[in-house]
């Protein structure tokens, strides 16, 4: 009997191994000076999901004020009036069915089609851009995908999502 | 015992496993002297993917630095007036879903397949050189490559990039 639990536990953590993995980049531009880039403010949280925990408002302040700490540690100072650095974080949330075959198959908006299959995983994509407020040019970009069957786990890692990405931001010298 | 061998035999025999494998051409104009051809400039740059990480501006800057590493290294010079040839770039990136079987164990001690689903980010690199004055190009490489992940597909374009390239025929010193 308890071979069998074990068996069956092996099963569903390889079956759900990819389906839980994390994968994130940071991408920035080799040729701006960040130390002479000392200011921000985070403009807009934009949310692209159907679902009710990741499109809460909660979310988006949670995600805001993580931003806030986390450039504030790297040695920035939020800056409300002609900050040098703008930042806008975007999250979207994506439901996936896996069909016969094993495939994952996007779901499209199809709200009241009986035909449609439950939902057995949500990708969360967080985007964060940080744009030269003079130039408007983006200057350092961070995406984080997040792939859990409960789009609440999703939800509730985000803000620890946007610290860790924010933490590769370049540190500022104390002056 | 030998049935059981023979079992894992037709399962190991049955298994096909997802191949992330790259691919590669490159096309040369057989009539162009390439040697002749001395200087670049980056003309159009493009990308067409819902991902993040490729759809961006510094992405497509990386790409163009090693695309222009690659071409000094064959010899050729950057010039931004009237240069000899003009150089294009493209990246099309497409998500599929897969699934990928493994063999465990099973409650007997036997092998047993499982499907696992997985996501899988492919990228395709088309790098068109024209002659300034030409609508067709004199050298095209293209180079797809399927990765688990954004950012690994991200990481490696660049570096398929430069692999296109070092294709590229030399110009004359």
């Amino acid at each position: 009997m308890r071979a069998i639990a074990l068996w069956c536990l092996t099963i569903v953590a390889l079956s759900s191994a990819s389906l839980v993995a994390d994968d994130y980049i940071v991408l920035l531009d080799d040729d701006v000076d960040f130390s002479t880039l000392r200011t921000f403010t985070v403009r807009d949280v934009n949310v692209t999901s159907q679902h009710p925990a990741l499109g809460s408002p909660i979310l988006k302040n949670q995600l805001r004020d993580a931003a806030l700490a986390a450039l504030t540690e790297r040695g920035l100072r939020a800056a409300s009036n002609q900050p040098a650095l703008i930042v806008d974080c975007s999250l979207r949330g994506v439901n996936f069915t896996v069909d016969r075959t094993g495939r994952p198959v996007e779901q499209r908006n199809t709200r009241g089609d009986r035909r449609r299959k439950p939902r057995d995983f949500t990708e969360g994509t967080l985007v964060i851009d940080v744009t030269r407020a003079d130039t408007r040019e983006l200057v350092w970009r961070g995406v984080y995908h997040d792939s859990e069957p409960d789009p609440s786990k999703v939800a509730a890692a985000i803000p620890a999502h946007a610290a860790k990405l924010l933490s590769r931001f370049p540190k500022q010298k104390k002056p | 015992m030998i049935p059981r061998l023979l079992a894992l035999v037709g399962v190991l025999l049955g298994l096909t496993a997802v191949i992330l494998a790259d691919e590669s051409s490159v096309q040369a104009d057989p009539t162009t002297d390439f040697s002749v051809l001395r200087t670049f400039s980056f003309r159009a740059q493009q990308v067409q993917s819902r991902r993040e990480e490729l759809d961006n501006p510094l992405f497509l800057k990386k790409l163009a630095a090693a695309i222009r590493r690659g071409l000094i290294a064959k010899g050729l010079t950057e010039a931004r007036d009237r240069p000899d040839l003009l150089v294009d770039f493209t990246i099309t990136g497409e998500d599929f879903g897969d699934a990928e079987r493994r063999l465990v164990r099973g409650i007997r001690g036997g092998p047993v397949a499982i499907r696992q689903p997985i996501r899988i980010a492919e990228g395709t690199l088309v790098i068109d050189v024209f002659k300034r004055d030409d609508s067709a190009p004199i050298w095209r490489g293209v180079y797809r490559d399927d990765e688990r992940t954004g950012s690994k597909l991200t990481y490696k374009l660049p570096q398929d990039a430069m692999q296109l390239i070092a294709k590229y025929p030399k110009a004359r010193r």
